[in-house]
C-alpha cells in the first residue's frame, strides 16, 4: 500500500529557479527511500514540501490517501532529522525526546522516551544536555525524537553529513536497523550513493528539480537510464557507440548489449566489465589500489575509461595495454538537455553526419 | 554550561592587574560609603534609615523595576520578532529607529511626555482635546521603559538572529504549532539575553532619579536625593545608598545564579537565521500599527516636543556655545567609552576564559558601580581624588575616568556574551602555532570581540553624553557638556533655550547608533 | 593618546591655574544655573580683569562637593540659597565677611552670623489658574489651604529649598505644634507633591491642581515664553507666613586663597549694576540699600517687602528642625 505518493510537485523560488520540477514518486509503509543527488539538485526543497516547511506552487502531497498538501506541518505526523541536527540546546536528552510527547500523562512520557532512549543506546545519557553528546550520539537522539511521537514516515535530510566517515557507516546501519524495529517508513536525501544505495528499499536520483530515474538500488545501479545517472551512481565509462542491435561498436570494440538499440547511443559500461591484457593501443595513466581490487585509468586519444583489475597493481603507469569487455553495456537516453553530464570524461560524442 | 576549557593554568598577569583596577574603581565608591555610613549615630540611623516610609519607597522601586522590565519585554520581543523574522527584516532602518530612543536623555522624555496632556498640553493646544497629564506610576513606567527598552531589543535581536531557524521546525514537526513553538522553544533561548538586558535596565530602574521625580512617583531614589538635597547630609545618604547596593547587590548575584547554566551553546553547527522571512499577511497593518506608535512615542513625541520648544521663541542660540558644548561632551564621552571599552575587554576576557571566584566577582563588580547612585559615585571620586590624585582633580580625565567606571557594566554585557560565542579553540589554534597568549589574543580573539566592544563603546559613550551629577561634581570649572546645559536651562524653566542642546545628543547619539548598536547583528 | 593629551594639557592648565589664583583668578561653585547668572559673570570679568572659572551644578551637589572637598576644596566662593548657606556655615566651611561687604546689604536680609551676604531676594507667592479660581475666592492665608475647600486642589514641593525654608518660617511665627498641625491637615487635605516649583507651575497649567505654593519667578519666565500662559500668582495678605521673603547669597570659603578678588565680585554683584541684573533678567528682587528694583518686578517687590510677614531672613537656618518636622508630618 503506498502510504506516501508524491504528484507532481513543483516550487520555484525569487529569480524564477525551479528548484523542484515535476517531482512524483511513493513511499510504501515500512518502506526505506533514498533521494540521492548532488547538492542544489531540489532534494532538501523536496523534503521541505512533504513535510510542510514549505509549500509547492503545484502539486500534491498524499499521505494515506489523504491530501495534506496545505496543512501545517504539525498536523501532518511526519518526522523529520535534520543535518544539524537541531536538539533543543535548552533541554536535556531526555527532555528533547519527550519533547514530541503531547497530551499523554506525564509517567507514560516519561517511560515512552526512555525506550526510546534505550532503544538508540543512549538510556544513560538521559540526564545529560546536547552538547555534552557526540556527534553520533546527537544525531541518535534526533532520530529517537523524530520516532517518539510513532509518525508514519520520517524524513531524514543529510543527516550523516556533520559525522566522520567510520562514524557514518556505523550510525547509518544503526539507523537503518532502528527504523525497521519501528517499522517506520522513511526517506533519507543525501548527495552520497553509497550511502543510498546501502540504505534504502528504493531510491530516486535527482538532478536539477527533476527525478531522473527511480528504483532498487541494484535496478538503477545495473540499469542506469540516463547518463547522469550512470556517472553519479559508481564509475560508469560513459562511451558515445554505435548500436547494431544486441551489441555495439565501440572505442573498446564490440560490446554486448543489455538491450537491442540501433544507431548512434550512447552506452554505460561498468569498471567491472572491463578488464585489461597488457600490450596493445591503450596507455594505462594510473592505477588507484583498492584493497580488494585495484582501479585502472586507461587513456586513447581523447578517451579514458576505468577498468577493474585483481587486487594488485599488476600493470604500471605507461604500460600498453588492451582492454577487453567482459559485461554487457547499458544503452542510455539521450539527455533531455541535449549536452551530456557535466562530469562527462570520455571524450566528446564524434559528429553525426547521419543525424 | 559547558566551560570553556582553559588552556592554560596561569591566568596572565597583566590582564589580571587591569581587571583588577578597573574592579578596584568600581568598588571605590562602595568602600566611600562604608567609610561615611561609619560616622553615623545607630539612633539616626534607626530613625532615618529604617523608617517604615523607606520600606515604603523600597516597595514602590521594586514594583517600578519589575514594571519597566515586563513593559521592555512587551515591547522589545515583538519587535525584535518583526525586525529578524519577518519580511520587516529587509528595512534596515527600522532596527536605527528601534535603537535611537537610547539616545533620548530620561529628563527629556519625561518633560516630553508630561508636556503632552494636561490643559496646557501639545494635545490640548494641537487638537483641542484636553488627556490627563501622565504621571505617577504608569508614567515613570511608560517613560523609563520607552528609553530604556533598546537594551532589550539590541539583546533579544541578536539572540533572535542567531537561533537556528531548524529548532522551530523540528518543534513544529513534533507537533507544535507555531505559537507552541515560539513559546515552548524560541521563548527559552531567548531567556540569557533577556536576563543580561533585564540586569542593566533593573539597576538603571532602582536608580533612577531624574524621570521618576519628574513623573513624581516616589521611589527609593527620592529618599537618598531627599537627604542630600534636603539636609546636605552624607551619612545618612551614604546609609540609604548601601540599601540601594544591597539591593543591587542581591539582584547581581541572583542573575548570575540564573544566568549559569543558561547560556546554550548552539548544538551542531547549525545554520543561523534561515531561510526566508514570512509574510505577514493580514498582520502587516497591525504590524506597522504597533511600529507607529512605538516609534511615535519614544522619537516623536521627545522630538516632536523639543522642535516646538526650539521655534516657540524664534531665538537662534549662539552656535558657537552650542559647538563648544558638544566637543566638551565629546571629549569626555569619547575617551571614556574607549576606556571602558578596554576595561570591559580586560574583565570579560578573564572571567570567560579563566571562570572562578575571582574572575567572576570582577566580572560582577561593575554591575555594583553602574547600581551606585551617580551623586554618591561621584561624591566618593572627589573623596578620593582630592586624597589620592590631587593633580587629576577637576581635569577632564578624572571624569572620563569617572564615567568609564561608572558606565562600565554597560560595556560587559556585550563583550561578554560576544566572547561566550568565541570557541576558545581559535586561540588554542593560534597558541599551537606559537603565538603567546597576548599576541593570539590581539590577532584572534581580539577581532572577534571586536563587534562586542564596539557595541559596548557606543552604549557608553551615549549614555555618558547624556550623564549629569558625576559630570557636574567632576568636570573642570568652565566646562559644560549639553546635558549640563540643558539641566541649566530646563532646571530655570527656559526650555527654548535648552532644546537645541537636547536636540544636539540626539544628533550626536544617532550615528553611533546607527552604526554600531543598529548593525551589531551584522558583525 | 587623547586622554594623554586632556591629561597634560589639564594638569598645565592646572599650573597656570595655580600661579594665576595668586593674583586675579577665582573659582566659583555656583547653585545659581548658568543660563540665569552667566552673562553677569562675564561682565564682571570684563570690568575687573578677574578671571572667574564656575562650576554650575545642583544646589546639593555643590554642597555635597564642598562638603566632601573641606579644605582641600579649589572654590573660592559658593552661590547659592539661604538654606545651602547656612549648612556650609554651620559645618564651618566659610569664612566669616569683612563688615563693609555685609553693609553693602539691607540690614533685615543680613543672617546674623555675618557668614554671607544675600545678592538678591525672592517672595514667596499662591500661584494659581485664573480659570479654575476667582480674585475673591483665594485663600485669604496660607493657613486656609487646608480647608476641605482646597482639597486636592492644592500643590507644594516638599523637598524644594524654597519650601523648607517657608516651613522653617512657620514655626518660627506659629511654634512648632502648630505648624505640625497644619503640615498634617494638608497632608490630609490631599495636597499634592511635586519636585519643584517649574513642576508646581506646569500642573498649573495642565489643571492638576488650582493653586500651589512657589516661589515668585518662575512665573515670569513662562509668560516671557507665552504671555497668555493660564496661571496667575497672587501674594496673601500682610504679615502672612505665605508671603516669606528668601534670600540667594553667597559665601566665602574657608579653603579660599583668593580672598580679596572673591570679596571684589561679591561687591560687584551687590553694588548697582549687578542688582539691577536681577531685577532685570532674573525677576528677582534687590538686596542691597541702594537698589531700585526696574519696572517689570517692580509692582511684586513694592508688594512682598510690604506684606511680608515679621521674620529676620538671618533667623532662618534652622533646617534639620523642618526636615524633622516634615517626616513626622508624613511629609516627607
Amino acid at each position: 500500500m503506498n502510504l506516501l505518493e508524491v504528484l507532481g510537485l513543483q516550487r520555484s523560488f525569487s529569480g524564477g529557479i525551479r528548484a523542484v520540477d515535476d517531482v512524483s514518486f511513493h513511499v510504501d509503509q515500512g518502506e526505506s527511500f533514498a533521494i540521492v543527488g548532488p547538492s542544489g539538485c531540489g532534494k532538501t526543497t523536496t523534503l521541505r514540501l512533504i513535510v510542510g516547511f514549505d509549500l509547492p506552487d503545484r502539486g500534491t502531497v498524499l499521505l494515506r490517501k489523504k491530501d495534506i498538501t496545505r496543512i501545517p506541518p504539525e498536523r501532518r505526523g511526519i518526522g523529520f532529522v535534520f543535518q544539524e541536527h537541531a536538539l533543543f540546546p535548552h533541554l536535556s536528552v531526555h527532555g528533547n525526546v519527550a519533547f514530541g510527547l503531547r497530551g499523554l500523562p506525564r509517567s507514560v512520557r516519561r517511560e515512552r522516551a526512555l525506550e526510546l532512549l534505550r532503544l538508540v543506546g543512549l538510556g544513560a545519557e538521559r540526564d545529560r544536555q546536547p552538547h555534552q553528546l557526540s556527534g553520533g550520539q546527537q544525531q541518535r537522539v534526533a532520530l529517537a525524537r523524530a520516532l517518539a511521537p510513532g509518525p508514519h514516515i520520517v524524513l531524514l535530510d543529510e543527516p550523516f553529513n556533520s559525522l566522520d566517515a567510520e562514524l557514518r557507516d556505523v550510525t547509518r546501519r544503526d539507523v537503518y536497523t532502528l527504523l525497521r524495529q519501528a517499522r517506520t517508513a522513511s526517506i533519507l536525501v543525501t548527495h552520497d550513493q553509497q550511502e543510498a544505495m546501502s540504505f534504502a528499499d528504493r531510491l530516486a536520483v535527482m538532478r536539477s528539480g527533476h527525478l531522473e530515474q527511480v528504483g532498487t538500488p541494484s535496478q538503477v545501479y545495473r540499469y542506469p537510464q540516463t547518463v547522469f545517472v550512470a556517472r553519479f551512481l559508481g564509475n560508469a565509462n560513459v562511451l558515445s557507440a554505435v548500436a547494431h542491435g544486441a551489441d555495439a561498436a565501440t572505442p573498446v570494440g564490440t560490446v554486448p548489449l543489455t538491450e537491442e538499440r540501433r544507431g548512434p547511443v550512447m552506452i554505460a559500461l561498468r569498471p567491472e566489465a572491463l578488464a585489461v591484457v597488457p600490450n596493445g593501443e591503450w596507455k594505462v595513466v594510473a592505477c588507484e589500489y583498492k584493497g580488494d581490487h585495484s582501479l585502472l585509468r586507461i587513456a586513447h586519444e581523447q578517451t579514458t575509461l576505468l577498468a577493474r583489475s585483481p587486487a594488485e597493481c599488476t600493470v604500471s603507469p605507461g604500460q600498453s595495454v588492451h582492454p577487453t569487455v567482459l559485461g554487457q553495456a547499458v544503452p542510455l537516453q539521450q539527455d533531455t538537455d541535449g549536452n551530456g553530464s557535466p562530469q562527462l570524461q570520455s571524450g566528446r560524442i564524434p559528429a553525426r553526419p547521419d543525424r | 554550561m559547558g566551560r570553556p576549557r582553559s588552556f592554560s593554568h596561569h591566568r596572565p598577569l597583566g590582564l589580571l592587574v587591569v581587571a583588577g583596577a578597573a574592579g578596584a574603581g568600581v568598588l571605590l565608591p562602595l568602600i566611600y560609603l562604608l567609610l561615611r555610613a561609619m560616622e553615623a549615630e545607630w539612633g539616626v540611623v534607626q530613625e532615618l534609615v529604617f523608617r517604615p516610609r523607606n520600606l515604603y519607597l523600597l516597595g514602590n522601586t521594586l514594583g517600578l523595576t519589575a514594571g519597566v522590565l515586563i513593559m521592555d519585554t512587551l515591547i522589545a520581543v515583538p519587535l525584535a520578532w518583526l525586525l529578524t523574522r519577518t519580511e520587516l527584516a529587509t528595512r534596515r532602518w527600522l532596527v536605527s529607529l528601534a535603537v535611537l530612543p537610547l539616545a533620548i536623555p530620561g529628563y527629556v522624555m519625561a518633560t516630553a511626555l508630561l508636556g503632552l496632556g494636561g490643559g496646557y498640553g501639545a494635545l490640548a493646544r494641537l487638537t483641542g482635546l484636553s488627556v490627563p497629564r501622565l504621571g505617577g506610576y504608569w508614567g515613570a513606567l511608560l517613560c523609563i521603559s520607552l528609553y530604556t527598552f533598546p537594551y532589550v531589543f539590541i539583546n533579544v535581536r541578536t539572540a533572535l538572529a542567531g537561533l537556528p531557524r531548524n529548532l522551530e521546525e523540528a518543534a513544529r514537526s513534533l507537533g507544535y504549532t507555531p505559537r507552541a513553538s515560539a513559546r515552548r522553544v524560541v521563548l527559552p533561548q531567548l531567556v540569557p539575553a533577556l536576563l543580561s538586558s533585564w540586569l542593566v535596565v533593573g539597576l538603571y530602574t532602582l536608580g533612577d532619579f531624574g524621570a521618576v521625580s519628574l513623573m513624581r512617583y516616589e521611589s527609593f531614589s527620592y529618599a537618598i536625593y531627599l537627604q542630600y538635597a534636603g539636609a546636605f547630609d552624607r551619612t545618612y545618604a551614604a546609609w540609604l545608598a548601601l540599601m540601594l547596593l544591597t539591593l543591587a547587590g542581591g539582584i547581581v548575584f541572583v542573575h548570575s545564579r540564573l544566568q549559569r547554566g543558561k547560556s546554550y551553546h548552539a548544538v551542531g553547527s547549525a545554520t543561523p537565521g534561515g531561510a526566508s522571512p514570512a509574510p505577514l499577511g493580514h498582520l502587516r497593518w497591525a504590524a506597522y500599527a504597533y511600529l507607529l506608535i512605538l516609534f511615535f512615542l519614544s522619537l516623536g513625541v521627545p522630538i516632536g516636543t523639543l522642535g516646538f520648544w526650539l521655534f516657540q521663541r524664534p531665538l537662534l542660540p549662539e552656535l558657537s556655545s552650542l559647538a563648544s558644548s558638544a566637543i566638551d561632551t565629546l571629549s569626555v564621552a569619547l575617551p571614556a567609552a574607549a576606556l571602558a571599552g578596554v576595561l570591559a575587554a580586560a574583565v570579560s576576557y578573564l572571567s570567560v576564559r579563566w571562570p572562578g571566584k575571582l574572575t567572576q566577582a570582577l566580572a560582577g563588580a561593575p554591575y555594583i558601580g553602574y547600581a551606585t547612585p551617580p551623586l554618591a559615585f561621584g561624591l566618593a571620586l572627589v573623596f578620593f581624588g582630592l586624597r589620592g590624585v590631587p593633580w587629576l582633580y577637576q581635569t577632564t580625565a578624572l571624569l572620563s575616568l569617572g564615567l568609564a567606571l561608572h558606565l562600565l557594566a554597560l560595556a560587559v554585557g556585550p563583550v561578554r556574551s560576544t566572547l561566550l560565542q568565541t570557541p576558545p579553540r581559535l586561540e588554542e589554534g593560534a597558541r599551537a602555532l606559537g603565538r603567546s597568549w597576548l599576541r593570539a589574543f590581539l590577532e584572534v580573539t581580539g577581532p572577534l570581540m571586536g563587534r562586542g566592544v564596539l557595541a559596548g563603546t557606543a552604549l557608553v559613550c551615549i549614555v555618558a553624553m547624556k550623564e549629569l551629577p558625576i559630570t557636574i561634581l567632576l568636570a573642570p570649572p568652565g566646562f559644560s557638556t549639553l546635558a549640563t546645559q540643558v539641566f541649566s536651562y530646563t532646571s530655570e524653566a527656559l526650555f527654548a533655550q535648552a532644546a537645541p542642546y537636547a536636540l544636539a545628543i540626539v544628533f550626536l547619539a544617532a550615528p553611533l547608533v546607527t552604526y554600531t548598536l543598529g548593525r551589531e547583528v551584522n558583525g | 593618546m587623547r586622554i594623554s593629551m586632556v591629561l597634560v594639557l589639564s594638569v598645565a592648565l592646572l599650573f597656570v591655574g595655580a600661579h594665576a589664583a595668586q593674583s586675579e583668578e577665582i573659582t566659583l561653585y555656583s547653585a545659581r544655573a548658568q543660563s540665569l547668572v552667566g552673562p553677569l559673570v562675564r561682565a564682571f570679568e570684563q570690568e575687573s580683569g578677574i578671571q572667574v572659572r564656575v562650576r554650575y551644578g545642583a544646589n546639593a551637589q555643590l554642597v555635597g562637593q564642598i562638603m566632601e572637598e573641606g579644605l582641600r576644596s579649589p572654590a573660592d566662593l559658593f552661590w547659592g540659597y539661604e538654606n545651602s548657606l547656612s549648612a556650609l556655615a554651620k559645618a564651618g566651611l566659610l569664612k566669616e565677611l569683612p563688615d563693609d561687604i555685609l553693609a553693602l546689604a539691607r540690614p533685615a536680609y543680613r543672617p546674623q552670623d555675618a557668614m554671607w551676604v544675600p545678592t538678591s531676594i525672592r517672595v514667596r507667592t499662591l500661584a494659581y489658574s485664573p480659570d479654575r479660581v476667582n480674585q475673591q475666592d483665594l485663600p485669604g492665608t496660607v493657613m486656609d489651604l487646608a480647608d476641605p475647600r482646597w482639597e486636592a486642589r492644592v500643590g507644594w514641593a516638599p523637598t524644594n529649598a524654597g519650601f523648607q525654608t517657608f516651613v522653617t518660617g512657620l514655626r518660627l511665627i506659629l511654634g512648632e505644634e502648630e505648624t505640625l498641625t497644619w503640615l498634617e491637615k494638608m497632608r490630609a487635605n490631599r495636597t499634592k507633591p511635586y519636585g519643584n516649583n517649574t513642576a508646581l507651575i506646569q500642573a498649573l497649567a495642565a489643571g492638576e491642581i488650582d493653586v500651589a505654593l512657589v516661589n515668585h519667578y518662575y512665573l515670569f519666565r513662562f509668560l516671557e515664553a507665552d504671555p497668555d500662559f493660564p496661571v496667575a500668582q497672587t501674594l496673601f495678605p500682610e504679615g502672612d507666613p505665605g508671603n516669606l521673603l528668601l534670600a540667594a547669597g553667597m559665601g566665602l570659603l574657608s579653603s579660599s586663597s583668593a580672598a580679596e578678588p572673591a570679596q571684589e565680585f561679591i561687591e560687584y554683584l551687590l553694588r548697582q549694576e549687578g542688582q539691577a541684573y536681577f531685577t532685570r533678567e532674573t525677576y528677582e528682587f534687590p538686596a542691597a540699600d541702594h537698589a531700585q528694583p526696574v519696572t517689570s518686578v517692580a509692582e511684586i517687590a513694592d508688594d512682598a517687602a510690604r506684606l511680608a510677614p515679621p521674620v529676620h531672613l538671618g533667623e532662618l537656618s534652622d533646617l534639620g528642625g523642618t526636615l524633622d518636622l516634615l517626616r513626622r508630618a508624613g511629609v516627607l
